[in-house]
């Protein structure tokens, strides 16, 4: 929960090794949104794609920033889900 | 609220808005404001494939505006930090026996650029680039092309100014400006700014921001789709038109240009026909997989080139919107700081006076 305290060398994100005091210097950079964070520091776009970070970046965000997560600008979320070759993109059905 | 009295007031921190304050943090004494409605990189620049790009920049004094950008960008390096630039050079493929036209009236023109274009034939693209696809006619090839790291790019132009005293307000938008008997004055959601001199480098954006001076920014916008891979084997080793493979081995894809305004959504269509171009230029691809998707909207001038400088008429207002704004931030921050500095540049940017349009009737009001 967002009320415990975080230890700063605990790792966010995981695909990129990134801690809560790396995430918290670009915060203090004035970075206030997952996106914002996520193009300072790469959180969240290594293999995961912000599958395993994204709730808990938030959480940290909304500690610090005093805004509550769901008031939050969201990141969007695109194609594709899950990682796929080249090949099957090209021959996918186009809707 | 806030308030403030300025010397200097940037709209937009995107990279072309944070080159020239970077630049202007150099002056000794002056004072300066950086305003963003959100945050670096929320614009085009975040959403960037980032080549610093050269060799098809048309007419001449284009390419050398951009050579000189890309000769900066050597400078920065080691002025502002590690920015990744890496000049790799550039390959622009051609696959009709037109193309090798085409490429000869390019190496005319770029020849009074100082930049140098060489026309390769397949054998020697396939020795440079091996993966790429034997169906390949030729190239257009200079070795000035290359790529920088745009996040650290406008990182480190946003550190090492504010570390020389530039003040900075994100997530605040303008909202109106004014004319002053001083130079202007800047609403925005969180106070009023007064400034001498206003510089407008707000993107896509400058077109509405332009309109509350009632000055016109004649723009239109081009979305771009990019493709990201997983990282991967060494494919290429330059930057191919269309994509380029960053250090970790992760490629960006992209090759499209939609006229859709400001929608920042990708779309399967698109996507699959990136995806078939890439497989089409390196076979290998095909079994690379995508990770993610993203896509940025290009800001256009009417003509193509850049638009850069004091506004005729407009006492003090200065503009810099431009494509290929990562190519060059680097010698517009210079440029613009000799402007604002000492009144004019040392090399002439006449041919970028937003002017020209009133000039051509070319005013769409
Ligand atoms: C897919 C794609 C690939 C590209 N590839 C390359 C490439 O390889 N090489 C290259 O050189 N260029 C490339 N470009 C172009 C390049 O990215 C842009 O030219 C450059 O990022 C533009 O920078 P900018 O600072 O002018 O605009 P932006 O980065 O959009 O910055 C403008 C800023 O103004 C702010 N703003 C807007 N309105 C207001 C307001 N009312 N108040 C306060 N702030 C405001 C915005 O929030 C934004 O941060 C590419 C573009 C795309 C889309």
């Amino acid at each position: 929960m967002a009320t415990q305290k975080e230890p700063s060398e605990l790792i966010v994100c995981h695909c990129e090794e990134l801690t809560v005091e790396d995430l918290k210097e670009a915060f203090d950079y004035g970075a206030r949104s997952f996106d914002d964070l996520k193009r300072m520091s790469r959180c969240g776009m290594g293999h995961c794609q912000a599958k395993y970070c994204y709730n808990h970046t938030n959480e940290l965000l909304a500690k610090w920033s005093g805004v509550p997560e769901e008031k939050l600008s969201s990141t969007n979320h695109r194609t594709p889900i899950r990682p796929v070759p080249l090949k099957v993109l090209m021959e996918g059905e186009s809707t | 609220m806030k308030h403030g009295v300025y010397d200097a007031i940037v709209i937009g921190a995107g990279v072309v808005g944070l080159g020239i304050t970077y630049e202007l943090s150099k002056v000794q004494g002056l004072r300066t404001l950086t305003i963003d409605q959100a945050y670096p990189m929320s614009g085009t620049s975040g959403a960037t494939q980032a080549w610093i790009w050269v060799h098809s920049k048309t007419p001449h004094h284009y390419g050398s505006l951009s050579k000189a950008s890309a000769d900066r960008y050597t400078e920065l390096q080691d002025e502002i930090g590690d920015i990744e630039y890496i000049r790799s050079g550039g390959l622009s493929p051609i696959f009709s026996k037109d193309g090798l036209l085409n490429a000869k009236t390019l190496q005319d023109e770029m020849v009074k650029a100082n930049v140098p274009v060489d026309i390769l034939d397949r054998k020697e693209v396939l020795e440079m680039e091996p993966n790429l696809s034997q169906k390949i006619v030729g190239a257009t090839y200079s070795a000035i092309d290359g790529t920088v790291n745009p996040f650290k790019l406008i990182q480190q132009y946003h550190r090492q100014a504010e570390a020389n005293g530039a003040e900075f307000s994100f997530y605040n938008e303008v909202i109106d400006l004014e004319k002053t008997s001083f130079g202007y004055r800047v609403h925005t959601q969180q106070g009023v700014f007064e400034t001498e001199k206003l510089i407008l480098t707000a993107g896509l954006w400058s077109k509405q921001i332009g309109r509350f001076l009632e000055v016109d920014i004649p723009t239109h916008t081009s979305r771009g789709q990019i493709l990201v891979t997983e990282p991967t084997e060494r494919l290429i080793n330059r930057v191919i038109v269309g994509m380029r493979q960053l250090q970790n081995g992760i490629i960006l894809i992209g090759f499209s240009k939609e006229d859709v305004g400001y929608d920042r959504r990708t779309t399967l269509d698109v996507l699959q026909d990136s995806a078939k171009r890439a497989v089409e230029l390196v076979p290998k691809l095909s079994d690379v997989k995508i990770v993610r998707t993203f896509s940025g909207i290009r800001v256009l001038p009417d003509d193509g080139i850049p638009i850069f400088g004091e506004i005729p008429e407009h006492e003090h207002l200065y503009v810099a919107v431009t494509h290929s704004g990562m190519t060059l931030s680097a010698i517009l921050g210079k440029r613009m700081t000799e402007l604002i500095t000492t009144g004019k540049t040392s090399e002439a940017m006449d041919a970028y006076s937003i002017g020209r349009f009133q000039e051509r009737g070319m005013v769409s009001g």
